[in-house]
């Protein structure tokens, strides 16, 4: 498998563990979050073998080219902006969220404004990026942050305020049948696959999964599902969690570095995960915007042999965003995120089925 | 023939030059001659070698038997060049090759003289095991030094002429069979297309050749170890040599390129992972360290472990103004240090120095202008921009951290640690001929990601 469609995986999926996923899991922790899990586990492997093997035989083409190529106009373009919203509120909320979290526990003082106006100016930069070059910042950004990753979440495990034993009694709940929400919100980590949409044009070879990459994404799928849901559990306790807004945070805040140059836990673990999150968002709009430039594209914005088309989406999402996360308040952010995450599983029917009719479309060309 | 022979006249090609060349003083125009046989001719004093030329024109000129055999002779002679329309025989003439006239033909040999063809000790990049001679001023004398370290038949001189005034000789060098095809062809274009009146040294070319004047990272590398130029011929990279420069252009540079110094390739695996451990940590100090004391002291004191904090605090007691405006004062003060001492004799440097660095920092803190550990970090800033080993991408750090403390001094921690990420996406997008900027190198990669065909 090419190791880009790993970085999107993983990226994703360490992106998620912070906010939003774990606070909808605990509050269905009495009613079947551990058998959700499980299921989202599963059934988001499965979609990861789905998509990349029906790009397999497009190598370097992107959805939007194939959509043209294959699909009847009428439906390519109302596909696109169906999908190009769905990345756009995936970045949209993470950035409505770590403004909501930086102004919680970091800089308290600051606008929200502000906040959002930190995160804009870079993203709209990664948004101009070439293609290219974004897949090669992805590649240094995650490679120099993971080993962090993973120095947090084993300080995490291994701390003496862990208490395991509240992790066994979530365990006691297997018993319960799967719910929907919580299906779709432990779906969301795993379909971090589906920016290979726009990708899969730089990606040349081994667009493939094998049964060894399908054990690979199910082994690191699983552990990161289950530390995003039942290590704060070790620390809140069960039962108390659907009290918290942010699960992680609280138990990051518990965990103290006693010889470390900076003693609480919590600054560097919310830096560290700021700037995977920077790197998410940076790629979600990426895609949305190079979705929508397929919808729709001007020749009068070409001005002196200068595309300004991707300046007109930046000025309608900056627009967006400075309305939306500058106001939203976190129970708004809370519900937003868990209507989005509900129809989670219909933008992937709808991605799906747009790559099976590429199929059909293309066995009809021959 | 007899009567060209018999003709005292100055041939007219010779005459026309001569007077074009006129009114300087150094143009010599003689006519050789002894018993009926006739030569003419005509160079600059002030280019040629008169030795050489004494030698290898002059002399034989009475030694062979007849004026046919000489004829020949400088027919065969290897320095002979082609002649072509007057303009480029004129720039051939100040370049130091003689035009000399026997009977109806002419012959332009190259005998220059160049007075500074020898090899320069390297003091811009002074390394304890390499080699401690660089590259000569002279362009034939660099290329011997390269051709005399790399021994491959595949080894390729290119050489042309620049279009500007001052009409200097280049070279392109590069191994024919692992040069990057896509880089050689989008320089040799770029040659082509220059436009500028004057180019001084390869210094300004490389500049020009950036395509983008105005670029914070330098997309060139200029070096003058000749080590360095066979390590970069062997990855495949290009080498611009200029006459009368005694630095060469390595094209494509990356971001990697300038923390390597030579030195590393000569010390064992752990010591230079360990140096280059220390050259990164540096890099990332004087970068990040300003704005990690804007960001920890202005916006978020608790940060730190509470010793730290308080002993942080306790040091800006007094400061009058906010810890943006120290830093900034503080930063430029050592800017301007850096600037005198790198203008300045040595001699005078040393006082400059002592004067700003040491009385005025002790001063500044005492007049409680700026904190203790502001000085400690400026210090620190000043001492970690020089383990970068090649200048060029330390003029840009230093840049780079004035964005960096801008976009702190607006949001905080927050603006630190992703004005951080935003400098990666920065150089991931910059690309150096063709070549991607910063990116992690191994195996297979072009195989996994490449650019979309249409």
């Amino acid at each position: 498998m090419n190791r880009f469609l790993y970085y999107f995986i993983i990226l994703n999926l360490i992106a998620n563990i912070v906010v939003e996923v774990p606070k909808i899991l605990m509050d269905f922790s009495e009613r079947g979050a551990v058998t959700s899990i499980a299921l989202a586990l599963i059934i988001g492997v499965a979609l990861n073998w789905m998509i990349i093997n029906a790009f397999k035989p497009y190598p370097g083409r992107s959805l939007p080219e194939l959509l043209q190529l294959y699909t009847p106009k009428w439906l390519n373009k109302p596909v696109l902006l169906y999908l190009s919203a769905n990345w756009f509120i995936a970045g949209l909320l993470s950035i409505s969220t770590f403004t909501l979290l930086l102004k919680r526990f970091l800089t308290p003082e600051m606008s929200s404004y502000i906040i959002v106006s930190s995160f804009v100016f870079l993203v709209s930069y990664g948004i101009l990026m070439k293609t290219n070059s974004l897949l090669n910042s992805l590649e240094i950004i995650l490679i120099l942050n993971i080993p962090i990753v993973l120095f947090l979440i084993a300080k995490v495990y291994f701390d003496q305020s862990m208490d395991w034993d509240y992790v066994k009694v979530a365990l006691t709940y297997v018993n319960n049948w799967p719910n929907y929400s919580a299906v779709a919100a432990a779906l969301y980590p795993m379909i971090g696959i589906v920016n290979i949409v726009i990708f899969n044009k730089y990606l040349i070879t081994k667009v493939n999964m094998g049964l060894k990459q399908l054990l690979i994404i199910f082994l690191i799928g699983g552990l990161t599902l289950f530390t995003t849901y039942f290590i704060p559990m070790g620390y809140i306790g069960f039962g108390l969690s659907d009290k918290l807004q942010y699960p992680w945070i609280l138990t990051s805040d518990s965990v103290r570095l006693k010889y470390g140059l900076i003693e609480r836990f919590i600054f560097i673990f919310l830096l560290i995960f700021l700037s995977l999150s920077f790197l998410n968002i940076t790629i979600h709009w990426h895609v949305a915007q190079k979705l929508l430039e397929a919808v729709y594209r001007t020749k009068k914005l070409i001005i002196k042999g200068k595309d300004l088309n991707p300046y007109l989406w930046i000025i309608l999402f900056w627009g967006i965003t400075f309305i939306v996360a500058g106001r939203m308040t976190e129970y708004q952010l809370f519900l937003v995120g868990k209507y989005f995450f509900n129809q989670m599983p219909l933008f992937t029917a709808v991605l799906i089925a747009s790559l099976l009719l590429i199929k059909r479309g293309a066995k009809k060309h021959g | 023939m007899e009567s060209s022979s018999e003709n005292q006249q100055t041939p007219e090609l010779l005459f026309r030059l001569a007077q074009q060349l006129s009114p300087t003083k150094d143009i010599v125009q003689t006519t050789l001659h002894v018993e009926g046989k006739q030569a003419y001719i005509l160079y600059l004093k002030s280019a040629v070698d008169e030795t050489v030329l004494h030698k290898t024109v002059v002399k034989p000129f009475y030694e062979t038997a007849s004026i046919d055999i000489y004829s020949s002779y400088l027919d065969s002679a290897p320095n002979k060049k082609e002649l072509a329309d007057d303009h480029s025989l004129l720039i051939d003439l100040t370049r130091g090759h003689v035009l000399v006239a026997v009977q109806e033909h002419y012959f332009l040999l190259e005998i220059r003289h160049v007075g500074f063809d020898e090899v320069q000790q390297i003091t811009l990049e002074p390394t304890i095991h390499g080699a401690q001679l660089g590259l000569s001023e002279s362009i034939e004398v660099s290329m011997n030094v390269i051709r005399q370290r790399y021994h491959q038949p595949s080894l390729v001189f290119d050489t042309m002429q620049l279009k500007d005034q001052s009409n200097r000789e280049i070279a392109l060098v590069f191994d024919k069979v692992l040069v990057n095809p896509r880089a050689l062809q989008l320089i040799k274009k770029r040659l082509k297309n220059l436009d500028f009146p004057l180019i001084l040294s390869s210094g300004d070319l490389q500049l020009y050749l950036n395509g983008n004047k105005k670029s914070l990272f330098p997309s060139c590398m200029l070096t003058e170890r000749p080590d360095r130029l066979i390590y970069n011929i062997s990855s495949g990279k290009i080498i611009i040599l200029v006459d009368g420069s005694p630095h060469a252009v390595i094209a494509p540079a990356v971001f990697f390129d300038f923390m390597i110094s030579m030195e590393d390739l000569y010390h064992g695996y752990w010591i230079s992972l360990l140096t280059l451990f220390l050259r990164y940590s540096g890099l990332f100090a004087c970068i990040a360290l300003p704005a990690l004391y804007v960001g920890v002291t202005s916006y978020t004191p608790d940060v730190f472990r509470t010793e730290l904090a308080l002993t942080v605090a306790a040091s800006r007691i007094g400061v009058p103004y906010p810890s943006y405006i120290e830093v900034f004062f503080m930063l430029i003060f050592i800017e301007f240090l850096t600037e005198a001492s790198i203008r300045l004799p040595t001699a005078i440097s040393a006082t400059a120095t002592t004067v700003g660095g040491l009385i005025l920092g002790t001063a500044a803190v005492e007049a409680a202008l700026t904190s203790n550990i502001m000085i400690i970090v400026v210090s620190l800033v000043a001492v970690s921009t020089f383990v970068i080993p090649i200048n060029e991408l330390g003029f840009a750090v230093r840049g780079l951290r004035f964005i960096l403390l801008l976009y702190t001094t607006f949001f905080g921690l927050t603006g630190l640690a992703i004005g951080l990420l935003g400098i990666v996406l920065f150089l991931a997008n910059k690309e150096s001929f063709g070549v991607a900027y910063l990116k992690f190198g191994w195996k297979n990669r072009k195989k996994e990601l490449g650019i979309g065909e249409k």
